[in-house]
């Protein structure tokens, strides 16, 4: 993990990223705020009124919570939900928490350039990668779960 | 209970529907079944508290739990009286007690009214359930005492008027 502050330090320091399948569309992560993809653990699930919080799993030995972000980047939720792409959040006081995020295929790690996001693209989107044949949108985590928390 | 384990608490394990929630033992006067809960008066009724229950001479407002936490309608079958408060909670069955050491805090990525239902997370032998937070029934209380106390006013008004 990098102990860089900002989002703009960030987004020069990381050289890689994350590639994951949500629906028909790929997205991407920077490598350095994932931890790890896990097989789907033991949902548990409890009352909230927070949206697109699916619950909680266990993930050595801490308690995830499970956040559904398919709506919002592909318009409807999470089907296959193959595997849980395990990504660590920043919190306020400058903690770090881990989440949980359904994503419907295996992953791939690219190390291409982060380009600048163009045109009218959606806050969460904090750069493009050119891959051949695809331009895949690097989110900016906290800004997608933000987003659908406000939802 | 601390997030150390360097004390432990026991824990009540009880279930609404098939949804399964923790409260400390310590906060628990007593379980009873269903016998003797009434419904209140149609007009002192509000969306949480529907029932009241007389137990030892005292009158215990009963909230459902099932439509406190937004959950589907529920069948009850027990009632958790909660120490020096005068409130009941509707509830399905109690599943078991267990002592427990560590309390979770609720992650983050919660920000609704749970963070007002509960206290945080407990890891049980057979999974993880919310802690349910004592106080977290006091407003809807203290609505339901204002409703039955306009209630009964506005009875004793109209009896009154035909005095």
């Amino acid at each position: 993990m990098s102990g860089f502050d900002t989002p703009e330090i960030r987004l020069e320091a990381a050289l890689s990223y994350v590639l994951f399948p949500i629906g028909s569309k790929r997205f991407a992560l920077p490598s350095d705020i994932v931890s790890e993809l896990a097989r789907p653990g033991r949902l548990q699930s409890f009352p909230h009124t927070t949206p697109h919080l699916a619950g909680v799993l266990l993930r050595r030995g801490q308690i995830v919570p499970v956040c559904d972000i398919a709506r919002i980047l592909s318009g409807c939720e999470s089907r296959q939900q193959r595997f849980h792409l395990i990504a660590e959040r920043k919190i306020e006081g400058g903690a770090r928490e881990w989440v949980a995020l359904p994503v419907d295929g295996e992953c791939e790690l690219s190390n291409v350039p982060i380009l600048p996001p163009t045109g009218k693209l959606p806050a969460y989107v904090q750069g493009l990668l050119s891959l051949p044949n695809e331009i895949v949108e690097v989110l900016d985590l906290e800004k997608v779960i933000t987003m659908e928390s406000k939802r | 209970m601390n997030r150390k384990g360097k004390s432990s608490e026991t824990i009540v394990v009880f279930r609404v529907a098939d949804t399964r929630f923790g409260i400390s033992a310590n906060a628990v006067e007593e379980i009873c079944g269903l016998d003797g809960v009434q419904l209140l008066p149609r007009e002192s009724r509000t969306r949480g508290v529907k029932h009241s229950l007389m137990r030892r001479e005292r009158e215990h407002l009963v909230v459902d739990s099932a439509s406190f936490f937004h959950m589907l309608p529920a069948r009850p079958e027990r009632v958790l009286l909660l120490r020096g408060s005068q409130i009941g909670l509707l509830i399905g069955g109690v599943d078991y007690m267990q002592e427990v050491s560590t309390l979770h805090r609720l992650p983050h990525a919660f920000q609704g009214d749970e963070r007002h239902w509960f206290l945080g997370l407990v890891r049980l032998f057979d999974g993880i359930v919310p802690l349910v937070d004592p106080d977290a029934f006091d407003d809807v209380i203290g609505i339901a005492k204002r409703h039955i106390a306009q209630a009964v006013l506005a009875d004793s008004e109209t009896a009154g008027a035909f005095a």
